[in-house]
């Protein structure tokens, strides 16, 4: 697989503020590449500099084997983008504004081209209202018609799925694996939503405060030998009694807390059972999505993975 | 370059605000020719008086071109406020709106997306000019007629015959593109500072109006200003209508303003190349 993105020590300061902090990562050809963090937590300003609309203060930028300092036009011309929510020309329709940034991308097209451009999006039928009239949901899948006009290897979507409803969000979801499997694109997508993002990516990277946490393929993160189970009973101090004189003594941790092989679950169960133990939660959580909800809803972070 | 101006171009003239210059221009010239339509001859009295006690004066001396003369002097103010409104709103608004992210994701250079805008803002001058130029003189023209101009300059008269005043209005327009476009390229110099274009509408509204204080204010103190205050040379169409006309002092005012424009854009450029773009 070749190589489309590489950052290499990446730094950006706003005076005192450190927003992204000696970041270094690799996106391959074909990936989708989750790309997780709190708000805050730098994502917004990095997927910024991948695209030059932000300077960094130091480290190094390569899209497609090219330095991006020297070669911005270049890049661009191979890369969509939609950053934030998809703000438009309000006063323009959707065919309009998709016409408006195919000549920008130097690549003018044809009304057929382009509302085929609007169909994949689902939004032919709309092409001649203006978007002042659209809902958030239809400016976002126009801002990824926007990104597609022309026909980049590199789509790089910021939170492509803020504030749409489920529908919405399952058709962004659909959208982009529809991308990355039929048409090939590699993708870098950024979300706070673990959830959101393991559902479509093929590696992933998450960040906190401008720093790289942790970043490896999907499968590797979601591995399901690494779990976390809760649980609770009707007796915890004997259920944790049991635990501790059991082969699951190895894998208990604080509480009620175990760490193995999402796997071995229903055995714990049935030996729990077995030993006249009523359980009245038993709750399996990868242990990435265990750190990450901490890391999201918590100023108190467990420490960080040993990748 | 040109498809990028052509989009920039097309922008302008569909956003609603940009017609209302045009509509404001039309109200005000409108205005003033009802005005004087009504009751030109008592106005012209008025300020012929000073010149009725010695002279005997005859003829048609409210005529379109007359009327063209004054509407010009009138809109010394609310021309620059126009183009505020639209050369303002170029870069801010785009941030505002967040489109001016969009924008720069695609492959175009910052330095050509920049000139592109200022060259539909200066489209939009020239435009905005010649619907003024239309309506405040043809119109006149249509409605008043045309004759000698009567033109009173402190104490002196000048009378410029009907045949010889129409070039001079070509060349008082030429000259006010060129004063409209410094006022365009401050509004513009402010607008890469904004995320709303309210702020640099009303900051070069104030600027003007402070400058043009500053530049008819009859204070010593501020004469050593002066000629350095764009404001005073963005009178310099009225030179066309003396008689000789004072080539050299247009020309030089000219220079100025052209220097200003040059200073304006040299620093939007500067600072847009160096900005970094979070809206």
């Amino acid at each position: 697989m070749a190589c489309i993105a590489q950052v290499s020590h990446l730094t950006k300061r706003f005076d005192s503020l450190t927003a992204v902090d000696d970041l270094s990562f690799s996106v391959e050809e074909g990936d989708v590449y989750g790309f997780l963090g709190q708000n805050g937590a730098g994502k917004s300003t990095t997927l910024r500099i991948l695209l030059s609309l932000v300077r960094p203060t130091s480290g190094r930028v390569e899209i497609f084997g090219l330095d991006l300092a020297r070669h911005r036009k270049d890049i661009l011309r191979r890369v969509g983008a939609v950053i934030e929510q998809p703000d438009l020309y309000p006063f323009f329709s959707g065919l309009e504004n998709l016409d408006i940034f195919a000549r920008l991308s130097g690549k003018k097209q044809p009304r057929t081209t382009l509302l085929e451009q609007l169909d994949m999006v689902g939004l032919a039928s709309r092409a001649d209202d203006k978007v002042g009239t659209y809902s958030m949901g239809m400016k976002q899948r126009l801002g990824l018609a926007v990104a597609l006009v022309s026909d980049p290897a590199l789509l790089i979507l910021d939170e492509p799925t803020n504030g749409l409803d489920p529908q919405g969000i399952a058709d962004i979801r659909n959208l982009i694996l529809h991308l990355s499997r039929e048409r090939k694109k590699t993708l870098i997508v950024s979300s706070h939503l673990l959830a959101e993002v393991q559902l479509i990516a093929t590696r992933m990277l998450i960040i906190d405060k401008g720093r790289k946490v942790v970043e490896g393929t999907a499968g590797d993160l979601l591995n399901p030998a690494d779990t976390l189970v809760f649980l609770e009973t009707e007796d915890n101090a004997a259920a944790r009694a049991f635990l501790q004189n059991s082969t699951w003594a190895s894998a208990l941790k604080q509480g009620l807390t175990l760490h193995l092989d999402r796997r071995e679950v229903p055995q714990l169960n049935a030996d729990l059972v077995a030993a006249g133990i009523r359980v009245t939660r038993l709750e399996p959580r990868h242990s990435l999505e265990d750190y990450f909800l901490r890391l999201t809803t918590s100023a108190q972070h467990v420490a960080p993975f040993a990748h | 370059m040109w498809p990028l101006l052509r989009i920039e171009i097309r922008k302008i003239f569909r956003k609603p605000r940009t017609y209302i210059s045009f509509v404001a221009i039309a109200a005000m010239v409108w205005l003033i020719q009802l005005g004087l339509y009504a009751d030109g001859e008592s106005y012209i009295r008025f300020g012929m008086q000073s010149l009725s006690a010695s002279f005997d004066l005859g003829g048609k001396i409210l005529n379109g071109y007359l009327v063209c003369y004054i509407i010009l002097q009138t809109f010394l103010m609310q021309v620059p406020l126009l183009i505020a409104l639209v050369a303002g709103d170029m870069i801010a608004g785009e941030a505002g709106m967040g489109t001016l992210r969009l924008l720069l994701t695609k492959p175009a250079g910052r330095g050509e997306l920049l000139g592109a805008k200022f060259g539909a803002t200066f489209v939009y001058t020239v435009t905005l000019l010649i619907w003024m130029a239309l309506l405040a003189l043809a119109g006149s023209v249509l409605l008043f007629g045309a004759g000698d101009l009567m033109i009173m300059r402190n104490q002196e008269v000048d009378l410029l015959l009907s045949g010889d005043v129409l070039w001079r209005y070509m060349f008082a327009f030429a000259f006010a593109i060129v004063a409209m476009t410094t006022v365009a390229s401050l509004a513009f110099f402010l607008s890469v500072w904004a995320r709303n274009a309210i702020g640099p509408i009303v900051a070069t509204v104030s600027i003007v109006i402070v400058l043009t204080i500053l530049s008819t204010m009859d204070i010593p103190f501020f004469d050593r200003l002066k000629p350095y205050l764009f404001t005073t040379h963005m009178i310099g169409w009225k030179g066309f209508f003396y008689n000789p006309v004072p080539w050299r002092d247009i020309g030089v005012s000219a220079a100025i303003l052209i220097g200003h424009i040059l200073v304006f854009l040299g620093a939007t450029w500067y600072v847009f190349k160096r900005k970094d773009i979070l809206s």
